[in-house]
C-alpha cells in the first residue's frame, strides 16, 4: 500500500517536472528602479499593470543612490530598468557600462531627437523641467518691499541672509544643476564666486533635492532653489509658496530612463522603456502630481508656463563630465566654510 | 637558542593540545553541530562582510590598489573638513554619552532612591524610545522645536534669522539622541544601584558623614564601573546611529552620514569604505574597553536581583528634585510620542492642523507592503536569532573549548558595529557568488561527514575523494543540462534514496527523512506554481490596498521554499550523517560517498537565485541582517537564563543516562523557555525598527519601512513619514503586550520578563 502511494507521488512529480521544461513564457514582473517621487512611481506601476498585466516591483531612491546600486550589483543585477532622474547620471552610467543600448520604435515620437536622446541609444528622455525659486508669501508679507527673486543676484539681497535652502550637491541632482548652471553662465572663476557669496546665504544644505520647497513652505526658511515641477506640486498642497525664475537665464534638467544590462526581464522592460516614451504615458504625470514636461510629441501640459522661460543652453556632458571635480570643490572651500557654521 | 625551542615545543605542545581537544569534540556530535552552525553563520554573515567593507577602502574602482581617501585626512586641501568631520563625530559621542549617562543616572537613582510615585509606568516610559523607529525622536524634535515647530514658533513665538541657534546641527542632534539612547544608560545604573550593599553607606553615615558626603566618597565610587560602562556603551550607540543625524543634523556632518552619503549620493564605495574603516576605529576601540575592562571590574549582570534592603532618600528637597526632573522628562518623551500621532492626522504640519486620514489612506495603499515585508521578514529573523543565540550562549556558559572567546565576540561584533558598514558589507559580499566562501563551505562539511562516520583515515579518505568527485560531477552536469534540471535529479535522487530506506530497508524514520529531503528541492522549483496565480489574481484587485497587500503573498509563499542551498546544504549533511549512521556497514561507505556527493552538489547549484550565495535581492539577506543586529540581545537572555539553572540538574540527568541532545531538549530547553521567550520579543522589535543594516539591502520585491521612512521624510511629507513610525511603533507594542499576555497566562509569571535585556 506504501508503495503505491510512493510511486503515485514519483509519478507526479515527474511529470510536473516535464511540464516546467516544457514552459517557456514571457516575464511576468518586472523591477523598476524609479527616481521621481513615490506617488509618481506608485501610479505609473498601477498604470502599466493595468495596461500590460505584468506586475512592477519598485523602490525609490534618490540618483547617487539609484547609481551606487546599478554599480554593487553589476554582475547581479537586480533591477531591469531605471526611470528618472536628471541625463547626467545616464551619461555616467553608460560610461560605466552600466546600460544596455535599446533602439525603441518610439524614438520617432520625441520633439528633438539630437537633445532627447544618447547617440547611442543607451539612454532616453522622459520629462522636462526647469529650475526655479520658491518664495514664502508669509514672508514677503512680513517684509513689504521685498519681492520674490527674479535673478540670482537677487538671491544676495541682505533680506534673503540665512534664508535661503537649497540641497547639497553631492547629494542631489536638482542643486547639482543648479550649481552647474551659474557656472556655465557666469563662466568658471565668477561662478565659483559667486557660489561662495551664495553659500553665505544659505540656511543649511539638505539632502533631498526637492526638500527645500516643503521646508520653505512650513516657514523653515524663505527662499529656495528647486525644480519648478516640485515647487507647483507644493503649491498645491496649500502651502504659502510662490514660483519666480531668473530672468537672465535658468538651468533645466532632462530626466531619462534606461535598461539596465543584464536585466532578468529584458522584454517587460523593453516593453517599459516603448511604453513610457508614449503620448499617453506622458500624459499621466500630473494624475500623480508630477508636473513635469513631456519629451513626446501630443501631451497636454497642465502648467505650460513652466517650460515657457528663458533656459540657458545647458551643456550636459560638460555638466556630467566635471562633476566630481566640482563637488569635491564645494564641499571643502563652500558648504564647510566658516561663514556657515554660525 | 634552548630558549627559543623550549618555545616552540611549547607552542606545538599547545597546538596538539588544542588539537586534542577539537578530537574530543568531535566524539560529540551535537557539540560539533552547533559549533559548525553557529562558527559558520558568523563566519558568513559577520567577519565576511566586514572584512570585505574594509578592504574595499583600499582599492580603487578598476581594482588597483589606492589609499586616496585616506590621504585626505593628511591632505592640506581636504585634511581640514576631513578632520573636522571625525572630530565631530568624536564630540557627538562624547556628549551624548555624558548626557545620557546622566539623564540614566538621575532616572535609576530616582527609581532606586526616591520611591516615586507611579514607579511602573515610570520604568515603561524610560523604555519607549528603546522600541521606536530610530529616526522618531528627531522627527516629533523637529515638530516641535524646529524653526517653524509647535513649540519654538507657536507658543513661544521665537524666529530664526541667520546665527540664531536653531534646533539643526550639534546640539539638536544630541538631545535628540540623549532622549533616544538614555534608557540604555537607566537600566544598567539602576540594575548597579539595587545592587549596591547598603551597608557602606550606612556604615560612613553612622560615623557621622553628611548625606552629600556620602554620595561624593562612597556611592559615587563604587558606582564607577556602571557610569563607565553606559558611557562608552551610549558612545558606540552614538556613533553608529545614522537616522537621527540624517535628519537633524543641519551643516554637521559626522561619520556615519557622511558614509551613507557616500554611498547613497556619490556612489563611492571606495571613499564610503574608507570613512567606514575610520568610524570603526573608535567603535572598536570603545567596545573593545567595554567588553574586556569596565565589564571585568564590575561584577554586575543586567538582571541582577538586589541583595537586600534599599537605602531611601527621606529629605524631601532632594527627592522631590530628582522625582520632578525624571517627570519633566517623562512628560517630554510623552509629548514627543503624541506629536508624531498627531502629525500622522494633521493635514500640514504647522500650518493646517485640520484633521484627516489621508496619510493613513495613502500609507496603507502604496506602504503596506513595505509594511508587510519588514513585519514578516522581522518575524522569520526572529526565530533564526533566538536560536542562534540559545546555542551560542549554551556553548558560551556550559562548555569549554577554545575559540570560545571568538563566538562570544563575534556575535557582539556584528551589532556593535555601524549599521551601515555591516549593510555594506553585504552588498559587497553578496551581490555575487564567491566561489572561494562556497569551497570553503564544502570542505568544512565534507570533512564532517568524513570524520564523524568513519574512524579509519583510509575509509576517510575514499569517501572524501569519491564523494567530491560526485560533486564535481554534478557541476559539471550543470553546463550540459542547466541548473534546474541538474536540481530536480538531484532531488529525484534523494527521492529515491528515501524510498530505498523505506521500501527495501524497512526504516521508516530514515525513509521519510531521505523522502522529505528531496521533497523540499523539488518543492522550492515548483513553489513559483503557488505564487503566479496569487500574483496574477492581485493584479485584478481594484483597490491599491488590496492588490498590494495580496501580491506579496505570492512572494511569501516561496519564503519558507527557497532557502540558499549552500545553507540548507548545511542542514543535509547533518540529515545525511544521520542516514548513514542507520544503515548497515557494508552499505556505509557507499551511501556516504552518495550523500556526500548528492549535498555538495548543493553548493554548486543556485536554484531560482542567481548563484548559490548571490544572495541580494531575496528576503534571506534581509533577514540574516537582521539576526545580526539582534544575536547578542538573544545570547545575552540565553546566557541569563542558562545561569539560573544550576548545572547539577542538567548532570543530574546526564548521569541517568540521557545524552546532551535529550537533555537539552527536555530539561534545559523547559527551564529557559520564559526568557528565551522574552529574548525572541527584542529581537524582534529590534529587527523592526533597525535602519542603517538594511538601507542598502532594500529590493524591488523587499521594501524596509524604516527605509521608506527616510525617503518619505523628504518626498511625502513629515506627516506620511510620522504615520509609517506610528504604525511601527503600534506593531511593536502589540508584540510586546503579547509577550506580558503570554508570560502571565501560560507560565503564570514563572520566570521574571525583562526588559532590561536590550541593555
Amino acid at each position: 500500500m506504501t508503495k503505491n502511494k510512493s510511486l503515485i507521488v514519483l509519478v507526479a512529480l515527474i511529470t510536473l517536472l516535464a511540464l516546467v521544461g516544457c514552459q517557456e513564457q514571457e516575464s511576468k514582473e518586472l523591477n523598476l528602479l524609479c527616481v521621481p517621487q513615490e506617488e509618481w512611481c506608485q501610479g505609473m506601476k498601477q498604470e502599466f499593470e493595468a495596461e500590460f498585466g505584468i506586475t512592477v516591483n519598485y523602490v525609490r531612491m534618490s540618483t547617487g543612490e539609484a547609481l551606487a546600486r546599478l554599480e554593487a550589483e553589476k554582475d547581479n543585477p537586480q533591477f531591469d530598468i531605471m526611470w528618472g532622474g536628471p541625463i547626467d547620471t545616464y551619461i555616467a552610467g553608460k560610461q560605466e557600462g552600466m546600460y544596455v543600448p535599446y533602439d525603441s520604435p518610439n524614438y520617432k515620437n520625441l520633439l528633438d531627437l539630437d537633445k532627447y536622446k544618447d547617440p547611442d541609444n543607451y539612454w532616453a528622455g522622459i520629462y522636462l523641467g526647469a529650475l526655479g525659486f520658491c518664495t514664502n508669501t508669509d514672508f514677503l508679507a512680513a517684509n513689504p518691499g521685498l519681492e520674490a527673486p527674479t535673478s540670482w543676484d537677487d538671491l544676495l539681497k541682505p533680506e534673503f541672509k540665512g534664508q535661503v535652502l537649497v540641497a547639497h550637491p553631492s547629494t542631489s541632482g536638482t542643486s547639482y544643476t543648479a550649481l552647474a548652471t551659474i557656472l556655465q553662465m557666469m563662466g568658471e572663476e565668477k561662478g565659483w564666486e559667486f557660489a561662495e557669496k551664495y553659500a553665505g546665504q544659505m540656511l543649511q544644505f539638505t539632502k533631498s533635492g526637492s526638500a527645500p520647497a516643503k521646508f520653505v513652505g512650513a516657514g523653515e526658511a524663505a527662499v529656495c532653489i528647486v525644480f519648478a515641477h516640485d515647487i507647483v506640486k507644493q503649491i498645491e498642497t496649500g502651502l504659502p509658496l510662490e514660483l519666480s525664475f531668473a530672468e537672465e537665464g535658468t538651468g533645466y534638467e532632462i530626466g531619462g530612463m534606461a535598461i539596465v544590462k543584464g536585466a532578468k526581464h529584458m522584454d517587460a522592460a523593453e516593453k517599459w522603456f516603448d511604453w513610457a516614451l508614449t503620448a499617453e504615458a506622458q500624459a499621466l504625470g500630473p494624475k500623480y502630481k508630477a508636473y513635469q514636461g513631456p519629451t513626446v510629441g501630443g501631451v497636454e501640459m497642465k502648467y505650460p508656463e513652466l517650460l515657457e522661460v528663458n533656459i540657458i543652453d545647458y551643456d550636459f556632458e560638460w555638466a556630467g563630465s566635471h562633476k566630481k571635480e566640482f563637488v569635491d570643490k564645494f564641499t571643502n572651500e563652500i558648504s564647510a566654510a566658516d561663514n556657515l557654521k554660525k | 637558542m634552548t630558549e627559543t625551542s623550549a618555545k616552540g615545543s611549547t607552542w606545538s605542545n599547545n597546538l596538539r593540545r588544542r588539537f586534542q581537544e577539537f578530537v574530543l569534540i568531535g566524539r560529540d556530535p551535537v557539540l560539533l553541530m552547533s559549533l559548525l552552525v553557529t562558527g559558520i553563520f558568523l563566519f558568513l554573515f559577520v567577519f565576511f562582510p566586514l572584512f570585505r567593507a574594509m578592504i574595499r577602502g583600499f582599492f580603487d574602482k578598476e581594482g588597483g590598489y589606492s589609499i586616496e581617501y585616506f590621504a585626505r585626512f593628511v591632505d592640506p586641501y581636504f585634511g581640514p573638513f576631513s578632520r573636522e568631520v571625525f572630530f565631530n563625530t568624536l564630540i557627538m559621542g562624547v556628549l551624548t554619552a555624558s548626557g545620557g549617562t546622566f539623564l540614566g543616572f538621575i532616572f535609576a537613582y530616582t527609581m532606586v532612591r526616591c520611591n516615586p510615585p507611579g514607579q511602573r509606568w515610570i520604568h515603561i516610559m524610560a523604555l519607549i524610545p528603546t522600541v521606536s523607529p530610530p529616526f522618531a525622536i528627531a522627527m516629533s524634535t523637529i515638530l516641535l522645536f524646529g524653526r517653524n515647530g509647535m513649540i519654538s514658533r507657536r507658543f513661544l513665538g521665537m524666529t530664526f534669522p541667520q546665527g540664531a541657534n536653531d534646533i539643526y546641527g550639534m546640539d539638536g542632534m544630541v538631545f535628540v539622541q540623549v532622549i533616544t539612547f538614555f534608557s540604555v544608560a537607566y537600566l544598567i545604573i539602576r540594575a548597579m544601584l539595587e545592587r549596591l550593599d547598603p551597608s557602606m553607606e550606612e556604615a560612613a553615615h553612622s560615623l557621622g558623614a553628611s548625606k552629600w558626603h556620602i554620595f561624593r566618597t562612597v556611592t559615587l565610587p563604587l558606582l564607577i564601573p556602571g557610569l563607565a560602562g553606559s558611557f562608552l556603551l551610549l558612545f558606540v550607540e552614538s556613533l553608529a546611529d545614522l537616522g537621527n543625524p540624517l535628519l537633524i543634523s543641519g551643516n554637521v556632518t559626522v561619520l556615519s552620514a557622511q558614509v551613507f552619503l557616500a554611498v547613497a549620493g556619490e556612489y563611492d564605495y571606495q571613499k564610503a569604505s574608507t570613512l567606514a574603516l575610520v568610524l570603526l576605529i573608535p567603535t572598536v576601540i570603545v567596545f573593545l574597553v567595554q567588553r574586556y575592562w569596565v565589564s571585568r571590574r564590575s561584577y554586575i549582570s543586567v538582571t541582577g536581583k538586589p541583595t537586600g534592603g534599599q537605602i531611601l532618600v527621606k529629605e524631601p528637597f532632594t527627592r522631590w528634585s530628582f522625582i520632578s526632573v525624571t517627570y519633566l522628562v517623562i512628560a517630554l518623551i510623552v509629548v514627543l510620542y503624541v506629536s508624531i500621532l498627531v502629525g500622522s492626522f494633521s493635514k500640514v504640519w504647522g500650518i493646517d492642523f485640520t484633521p484627516t486620514l489621508d496619510h493613513w489612506r495613502l500609507m496603507l495603499g502604496r506602504g503596506i507592503e513595505a509594511i508587510l515585508d519588514t513585519t514578516l521578514l522581522s518575524i522569520l529573523a526572529t526565530p533564526v536569532a533566538g536560536l542562534l543565540g540559545m546555542v551560542i550562549a549554551f556553548l558560551v556558559v556550559r562548555k569549554v573549548f577554545s575559540g570560545k572567546e571568538v563566538l562570544d565576540f563575534g556575535s557582539n561584533l556584528g551589532a556593535a558595529v555601524p549599521g551601515t558598514i555591516l549593510g555594506m558589507g553585504f552588498v559587497l559580499s553578496f551581490s555575487t557568488s564567491s566561489w572561494i566562501l562556497i569551497v570553503a563551505l564544502y570542505v568544512l562539511m565534507a570533512l564532517f561527514l568524513a570524520y564523524t562516520v568513519f574512524k579509519g583515515s583510509r575509509e576517510r579518505i575514499i569517501a572524501l575523494v569519491l564523494g567530491t568527485s560526485l560533486v564535481i560531477g554534478f557541476r559539471l552536469l550543470v553546463s550540459v543540462l542547466g541548473e534546474l534540471t541538474v536540481l530536480y535529479i538531484v532531488g529525484g535522487a534523494f527521492v529515491a534514496i528515501g524510498l530505498w530506506y523505506l521500501l527495501l530497508q524497512k526504516d521508516k524514520r530514515a525513509g521519510w527523512i531521505g523522502l522529505s529531503m528531496g521533497g523540499y528541492i523539488l518543492v522550492s522549483d515548483l513553489i513559483q506554481y503557488v505564487g503566479q496565480p496569487i500574483a496574477r489574481f492581485s493584479l485584478t484587485l481594484q483597490s491599491d490596498f488590496a492588490a498590494n497587500a495580496v501580491y506579496q503573498f505570492s512572494d511569501y509563499a516561496q519564503v519558507p521554499f527557497q532557502i540558499p542551498l549552500p545553507i540548507l546544504a548545511i542542514a543535509y549533511f547533518f540529515a545525511s550523517m544521520i542516514l548513514v549512521n542507520r544503515v548497515k556497514p557494508q552499505f556505509r561507505l557507499a551511501m556516504t560517498v552518495v550523500l556526500m556527493g548528492l549535498s555538495g552538489s548543493l553548493y554548486g547549484l543556485a536554484g531560482r537565485l542567481d548563484g548559490p550565495l548571490a544572495l541580494t535581492g531575496t528576503p534571506y539577506v534581509i533577514i540574516a541582517a537582521y539576526a545580526v543586529r539582534s544575536l547578542p540581545a538573544s545570547v545575552r537572555a540565553g546566557v541569563a537564563a542558562l545561569q539560573q539553572i544550576d548545572p547539577s540538574i542538567e548532570e543530574a540527568s546526564n548521569s541517568l543516562g540521557a545524552d546532551v541532545q535529550y537533555t537539552f531538549r527536555k530539561v534545559t530547553i523547559p527551564l529557559i523557555t520564559p526568557a528565551l521567550l522574552a529574548g525572541l520579543i527584542f529581537s524582534f522589535t529590534r529587527h523592526m525598527t533597525s535602519l542603517s543594516a538594511i538601507i542598502f539591502l532594500v529590493s524591488p520585491r523587499w521594501r524596509i519601512v524604516t527605509a521608506s521612512i527616510l525617503s518619505e521624510w523628504e518626498q511625502g511629507g513629515i506627516s506620511f513619514a510620522a504615520a509609517y513610525s506610528s504604525t511601527i511603533i503600534v506593531l511593536v507594542l502589540l508584540a510586546i503586550g503579547f509577550l506580558y499576555y503570554i508570560t502571565a497566562k501560560v507560565f503564570q509569571g514563572r520566570g521574571d520578563v525583562d526588559l532590561s535585556l536590550r541593555a
